[in-house]
């Protein structure tokens, strides 16, 4: 979907700037000549029909004015150019790709994963810690202000400890983490009641 | 998750030398697929992550001449479920001594190594 915005928004960027380069062009020919000739800015505007136009638009914009079924079209239309605008700076604005976790980035070289695939080494190293029964980990990769965070939720069964199992998932996930620019936090809970265990 | 590309095509006899950034593309390709712990290489969604030189295409590699005429190579990889880091080192211990023994160490500035996907025990029926 956001793919499909940004190429909605790089055609609409295209169109718009050829039309303005366009106008652009004419306006600097019709200011050759002054007055009333053929190349002037009055020649232009008499070129495109402006008069005309001035008259049309002024009726349109009376009636929309007043109440009736056009003011509520134009209002209609109103809003979806809005929306439509609005959707298109998403496409342009929206972020190009997944952002990586960089795990060290030195003279021989960077190393960076994606969050899903990050989150799931995590899960199959948290999953494999004894006395966890489930694990499900969220990356949230690190931004301008604030660093990244692993958050990983396990579940344990009641005769457990939550807080070993928590001390254990730590350590499974240690090498994991270790140089990454993200922080683990580890919540551990007992599985519900009726829960399968798998 | 797209379907990692795993053979890189053998340059025809009769094609002309592979250039030094080809060259250094598939040893370090063919490096880092010999590391315990990578599956394949990764071309992307779309496709792009190729070095490509005629007849030649090695998905999942770039090679990037910069300015000072060497070369700085990255790497798109699958990978199993292992510590990200260490795995990272020893693919770039392999590289480096690939491009050692061909001649091309000091082509070779840095190795980007990037995670594209994990593949975890259950999927890969190890455990």
């Amino acid at each position: 979907m956001t793919l499909l915005l940004r190429v909605l928004a790089r055609i609409v960027v295209l169109v718009l700037l050829v039309a303005l380069s366009l106008v652009g062009l004419a306006v600097a020919v019709f200011s050759i000549q002054g007055g009333d000739r053929p190349l002037s800015l009055p020649g232009l505007a008499e070129q495109v029909l402006l008069p005309e136009a001035e008259d049309d638009v002024g009726d349109y914009l009376g009636r929309v004015e007043a109440p009736g079924p056009l003011a509520k079209r134009s209002a209609l239309a109103g809003a979806g150019a809005v929306l439509a605008g609005a959707l298109l700076l998403l496409g342009v604005l929206a972020p190009r790709r997944e952002r990586l976790v960089v795990f060290g980035k030195g003279t021989r070289g960077r190393l960076a994963a994606r969050r899903r695939p990050l989150a799931r080494a995590a899960e199959a190293l948290a999953a494999q810690v004894r006395g966890v029964t489930e694990a499900k980990v969220r990356v949230r990769p690190p931004g301008r202000v604030r660093g990244g965070q692993l958050r990983v939720r396990v579940s344990h069964p009641r005769n457990q400890q939550g807080r070993e199992v928590e001390q254990r998932v730590h350590g499974a996930l240690a090498p994991l983490v270790e140089s990454a620019a993200v922080k683990p936090r580890v919540e551990a809970r007992p599985r519900k009641r009726g829960a399968r265990v798998e | 998750m797209t379907a990692p590309l795993t053979g890189s095509q053998p340059p025809r006899p009769d094609s002309a030398a592979p250039s030094e950034r080809v060259l250094l593309a598939r040893l370090a390709l063919d490096a880092a697929r010999d590391v315990p712990g990578v599956i394949s290489a990764d071309a992307g969604r779309f496709g792009t992550r190729v070095t490509a030189d005629r007849e030649e295409r090695l998905p999942g590699v770039l090679a990037t001449a910069l300015a000072d005429g060497g070369y700085a190579v990255e790497l798109y990889l699958v990978c199993e479920a292992v510590p990200l880091h260490p795995l990272a080192e020893r693919i770039r211990e392999r590289v480096e001594r690939a491009a050692a023994s061909a001649g091309l160490a000091a082509a070779l500035r840095y190795v980007d190594v990037a995670i594209e996907d994990v593949v975890t025990p259950d999927e890969t029926g190890i455990r």
